[in-house]
């Protein structure tokens, strides 16, 4: 199964892309949590909150995005490329994160509770995609320094 | 006008509507306008009017009527306050500096800076005088400054009333002596004092009444 000859190519998301898509998470779950705290309190604050976290979530995503890119041209290993982990799957996902991440920043430029249901909707399906994203990302980190 | 009536105008206005999509077809006059439905995609719509100087072009006035600007070189006039001797007051400023509660604050900003005029906000109130009455206002002076943004003006008795945007300034001496060199009778300037960011804050008074009403928005 070990193909020693690849460990060279293979040595996973660089540190700093991990960092970003650790953040990534975090802040798009930061704004559910504020969307989830505006639809149950209607206190117009935490729609602004969840519009601050989004940007957030936008450029760590977007950072992310262009380790993915970069991983893309750069991953040779045929292994992982078969596999749930391939660096097309992780790009794809992380990309899907960013388009709807950026959807959700203009339904939350709507004025006060105009952007409900759309804005909870939208950041509930971003929060998972960021975590999939990121667990794929991390998977690939994982397998990678484990050699 | 009876049920019937706005229903057969409501009717009217589909069909009209059904034959052109044209906002001309619409009944926008009236008691009753036929006002189009709110509707809002991802961006909202708009169309940013670009900035063109006046040049040598002038307001066209009906026939018998000639027009020629009493003053020139202010800074974003805004209001003017026609004071009981003549003299005019034009109080100037752009107003705005809402702090940014979202990020689409900051992209809305630049946005609408491209619709605004690159002049200089300036924040202070001129007056023009005409004093011998040739419609000639051979007197152009800076009434007040350092003042933010104002717009509403109202003068009650012997007091002028100046709304700024927000903020509260101190009455300060020389504007005071500015002040009673420039206007009949003794002259008290009231700074009036708004909580919140507001634009274009308007007012006026009566002495009659006691009452002093002001519009924010």
């Amino acid at each position: 199964m070990a193909v020693t000859s690849n460990h060279l190519y293979h040595t996973g998301p660089h540190p700093i892309h991990g960092v970003l898509l650790a953040g990534t998470v975090h802040l798009f779950l930061g704004a559910l949590l504020s969307d989830i705290a505006y639809w149950l309190s209607y206190e117009i604050q935490w729609s602004n909150f969840a519009s601050w976290l989004i940007v957030g979530g936008l450029i760590f995503a977007g950072l992310a995005l262009l380790f993915a890119i970069v991983d893309l041209f750069r991953s040779d290993d045929r292994e992982h490329n078969t596999a749930v982990s391939s660096p097309l799957v992780y790009f794809l996902l992380l990309l899907a994160t960013w388009v709807l991440g950026f959807i959700n920043a203009l339904v939350h430029a709507k004025d006060v509770w105009a952007i409900m249901p759309a804005a909870l909707i939208l950041s509930v399906i971003i929060a998972i995609l960021a975590l999939l994203a990121t667990g794929i990302g991390f998977l690939r980190y994982r397998r990678g320094g484990a050699r | 006008m009876t049920y019937s009536g706005v229903l057969a105008a409501g009717v009217l206005a589909v069909l009209l509507g059904a034959c052109s999509d044209d906002a001309a077809d619409l009944y926008q006059y009236g008691p009753n306008p036929e006002l189009p439905e709110p509707s809002r995609g991802l961006l909202p719509n708009m169309t940013i009017a670009g900035q063109a100087p006046w040049g040598d072009q002038q307001p066209i006035v009906p026939a018998g009527y000639t027009i020629s600007a009493i003053a020139t070189d202010l800074r974003i006039p805004r209001q003017t306050l026609i004071l009981p001797n003549g003299d005019i007051l034009v109080a100037e400023g752009r107003g705005g500096n809402a702090p940014a509660l979202k990020p689409k604050d900051i992209v809305a900003g630049y946005i609408k800076s491209k619709g605004g005029t690159s002049v200089e906000s300036g924040d202070r109130l001129t007056l023009l005088r005409d004093a011998d009455g040739d419609v000639i206002y051979e007197m152009q002076t800076v009434f007040a400054d350092n003042l933010n943004a104002p717009y509403g003006l109202a003068l009650v008795g012997n007091a002028l009333y100046v709304a700024n945007q927000d903020a509260l300034l101190p009455v300060k001496e020389n504007l005071l002596r500015i002040a009673k060199g420039l206007v009949d009778g003794s002259v008290i300037v009231v700074l009036l004092v708004l909580v919140s960011a507001t634009l274009c804050p308007n007012f006026s008074a009566s002495l009659k009444t006691e009452r002093m009403l002001m519009g924010l928005g």
